[in-house]
């Protein structure tokens, strides 16, 4: 699984009350959002920063502006969904929102790209991916 | 003290008055003001003055409401206070005489910078009670929107805050912990990150920040965890390791603390992380003396602040092994390690209490406050008492103030009898040098004294720069104090405070002892001794050439010597002086004879005296001899404070509800029976009830 499908930007109240996983912000989706910008900056050819979280770091404000400035040139260098949600001012992680438009951003980014790629449409399958005889 | 309060306004009339708002309540006379529908013709308002004279008329705007009662630059009152104060609300007194009062009022409380409580409030009457709980502040700011009528200014009478009732009633802060061990210890750990400083776990202050860390499930995205800065400090102990998905670590993090002497406590209370409340369910901790094991035992805490109950003697060595975390994936945290342990006494546990606490007016003694009770423990966690240790006298949460203990017993199977006194008792047992001043300021001569002592004072600002010239013979740091507030003119209070105050005598009337205050039949008026003048010398100090000699004996080592008179020029043979001052020398030798020599001070007296024009018969004069701080630069006010307490004889004694009133406020009491009595609050022997402080007081 690539690390666009593995993006998070349905978290809900749910989580909250339920105290879920999804409702903390860790250094696992720090490198989730770090990666999957890595990728994007790839395929678009944008020159950008990232890091390797570990447990023991602190998540900085520094750091928070990186990552957003990072989003920013991203959502610059390619098109995005009339839907697709501003950039935070400032990337804070006080709400599961924020972390949800943060990723939806790259997401959106991610299959904006994977749509209109050289203009041709896309196939419906993954070539040379499927099994034989498993097409559908 | 509650009088020692500063009102600011952001604008008033030249004739406003908040001076003592916050205790006295003022009446705006009945003055005609030519506002619109303001004075009524029925006789009530007469014409004003060509010029209104400033002084008890409370506070009057400078702001007037328009049309629709709005203020355009709103008028904002904002209170501090010198001592942090509970509320159950604050009380508005508007102007009373038309009935006019603010219509919406919003009401903030600080602590420090830190907002507590804020609230909005709409009057419905010239007297209103903004009612809601506020725990300790030291600050509030009202702002004040408009009015309940068209073209008003703001007439406030008296801003008066309720303090908070019904909050628990009487507390004892008890810190049973090995005295001076935190200051003594050096905490080391292999096992820490890089922005950690050791030093921050003998500090009592540190509390984990709200800063997010990386960890799985720490930083939970509901507005409770921000951006760290980039540079991390003063967040207490932060291992390397991280514990595995069970909470154990692979190599347990160790703090290991020495002691520079020996100590002993009832055990040692670890506080974790106070923010996440994340702590270490296991540990493990040794007690050594150098490096003899002298116990050992595994602890469970189940919270973020736990004691691990273990009495051990005459350790100097600590380690602390984190075992387990309360959470997978954990550093092991620690904000603070105490050795010992906080108990907190509520009155179901307190059996007998005597709180004796005294002023003098004009301190030609300085008194020892007294706390002593009696308390019937509810664990079967022993005491381990040690002189000195701290406990904090509360009710209602407000600080009545701060005593040591000086002795402690065990009664019964469940009894402890403690003894404690305050700072001026601990300051009574330690010696002051003293010297020869000329033109020193309190500020710094106080420094001197105070210094190595580890309570806070207080200096009014006052006070600070106020020379102070004359001698100190080698003395207690509790009679050098009285000696320089005698010459100052100054008041030393520990009551109703964390802290030891100094501070002018009062001279305002800022409380009144009401009849419905006053327990019936409990009040005498005495009259002492009939005072007819006062004596009082002046002092001085000229150096003579006349050399004497101070000590002469065969020497091996160090020796203090002490001089009953101030001497200078010291001069040592046969060994040396290692430091010395007016009144003493450090003599250092090797085994051969050492003689020091000095030359004297001419000390020289001159008496000034002020007596009774109209008393020719049976003199009684009071004579002030041993003050030796006055001198001809203080001597005149000396006199007159003096003379104006001895020449006043009379003191009222009785018994009253305290409510707000504080020693050393200048009251009236209503007698009943031989009119208002008019003074200084020197002494209250404190009674608690569930609900109310009731006293013995004296009025001189």
């Amino acid at each position: 699984m690539s690390v666009m499908d593995s993006l998070i930007f349905d978290r809900s109240s749910m989580d909250l009350m339920n105290d879920t996983d999804r409702c903390y912000i860790s250094c696992t989706d720090l490198n989730r959002v770090e990666q999957a910008c890595e990728y994007l900056a790839g395929i678009l050819g944008v020159a950008i920063k990232t890091k390797v979280w570990k447990m023991e770091d602190w998540r900085t404000g520094t750091e928070m502006e990186r990552i957003r400035q990072n989003i920013a040139k991203l959502k610059e260098a390619y098109f995005v969904r009339e839907s697709t949600p501003a950039i935070p001012v400032e990337i804070t992680y006080t709400s599961i929102y924020q972390a949800n438009n943060i990723e939806k951003i790259l997401k959106d980014i991610g299959d904006m790209y994977d749509s209109m790629v050289s203009g041709i449409p896309r196939l419906p399958f993954g070539l040379g991916k499927q099994v034989l005889g498993n097409r559908r | 003290m509650q009088w020692d309060v500063t009102v600011k306004t952001n604008g008033e009339q030249p004739y406003s008055d908040t001076g003592n708002i916050t205790t006295l309540e003022y009446a705006f006379p009945n003055y005609s003001y030519c506002l619109p529908r303001y004075a009524r013709l029925d006789g009530k308002f007469e014409n004003a003055p060509d010029k209104i004279e400033q002084g008890r008329k409370g506070y009057i705007s400078l702001a007037l409401s328009g049309a629709d009662g709005e203020f355009g630059a709103k008028p904002v009152i904002e209170v501090e206070l010198a001592r942090k104060k509970t509320s159950n609300g604050i009380r508005l007194v508007f102007n009373q005489l038309s009935g006019d009062y603010a219509s919406r009022v919003t009401i903030e409380w600080y602590k420090g910078e830190e907002l507590i409580v804020e609230k909005d409030f709409l009057p419905a009457s010239a007297d209103y009670f903004c009612a809601v709980k506020v725990p300790l502040f030291d600050r509030f700011r009202i702002t004040f929107h408009g009015t309940n009528k068209p073209y008003r200014y703001l007439w406030i009478g008296m801003i008066q805050n309720r303090r908070m009732t019904d909050a628990g009633g009487l507390k004892i802060v008890y810190d049973d912990i090995a005295l001076g061990a935190k200051d003594s210890s050096v905490p080391v750990s292999d096992d820490r990150m890089d922005y950690v400083s050791m030093e921050n776990l003998k500090e009592d202050t540190i509390e984990f920040p709200n800063h997010s860390m990386c960890l799985p499930r720490y930083a939970r995205m509901d507005g409770s965890y921000e951006n760290a800065p980039d540079k991390i400090v003063d967040i207490g102990y932060v291992s390397k390791s991280i514990s595995d998905a069970t909470g154990s670590f692979a190599v347990p993090p160790v703090i290991d603390v020495r002691f520079g002497e020996l100590f002993s406590s009832v055990g040692i209370t670890l506080q974790f992380n106070d923010y996440s409340q994340d702590y270490c369910s296991l540990v493990n901790i040794r007690w050594y003396q150098d490096n003899r094991l002298l116990a050992e035992k595994d602890f469970e805490p189940d919270g973020y602040l736990y004691f691990c109950y273990h009495n051990v003697d005459y350790y100097n060595r600590v380690a602390v092994t984190f075992l387990k975390t309360s959470k997978p994936f954990r550093n092991a945290f620690l904000t603070r390690i105490d050795y010992g342990l906080q108990r907190i006494f509520r009155d179901d546990e307190i059996k007998e209490i005597e709180c004796y606490q005294e002023i003098n007016a004009i301190s030609e003694e300085v008194s020892i406050n007294v706390l002593n009770f009696t308390v019937r423990s509810r664990t079967d966690i022993m005491f381990n008492f040690q002189k000195r240790q701290q406990m904090r006298l509360y009710f209602d949460e407000a600080i009545l103030g701060v005593f040591y203990l000086q002795a402690g017993s065990r009664r019964s199977v469940t009894d402890y009898r403690m003894e404690t006194q305050d700072a001026m008792g601990v300051l009574d047992g330690n010696q002051f040098f003293g010297g020869l001043y000329s033109g020193i300021t309190a500020q710094d001569l106080i420094g001197q004294i105070m210094a190595g002592e580890e309570f806070d004072y207080y200096l009014d600002d006052f006070l600070q720069d106020m020379p102070i010239y004359g001698y100190l013979p080698v003395c207690t740091r509790r009679e050098a104090m009285a000696q320089i507030a005698f010459a100052l003119g100054a008041i030393i209070d520990t009551s109703y405070s964390l802290r030891l105050y100094i501070y002018p005598k009062q001279e305002e009337i800022t409380g009144e002892f009401r009849k419905s205050d006053i327990f019936a039949g409990t009040v005498n008026v005495d009259h002492g001794e009939i005072v007819t003048g006062v004596r009082v010398l002046m002092h001085s100090y000229e150096p003579l050439q006349e050399q004497t000699e101070l000590y002469k004996a065969k020497l091996t080592g160090g020796a203090l010597v002490t001089f009953s008179e101030p001497y200078h020029t010291l001069e040592v043979t046969g060994g040396s002086i290692s430091r010395s001052g007016d009144n003493y020398a450090y003599l250092n030798g090797t085994g051969s004879e050492v003689i020091l020599k000095g030359k004297k001070y001419d000390h020289r007296t001159v008496t000034v005296q002020k007596e009774n024009p109209n008393i020719s018969r049976n003199k009684n004069v009071v004579s002030v001899e041993a003050a030796t701080l006055v001198t001809a630069h203080n001597a005149a006010g000396v006199l007159e404070r003096v003379y104006d307490y001895y020449t006043n004889n009379q003191s009222t004694t009785f018994r009253a509800i305290m409510a707000e009133r504080e020693l050393g406020q200048v009251v009236t009491v209503d007698t009943d029976f031989d009119g208002v009595k008019q003074g200084t609050v020197e002494k209250t022997s404190l009674k608690f009830s569930r609900n109310e402080i009731t006293a013995e007081v004296t009025v001189r």
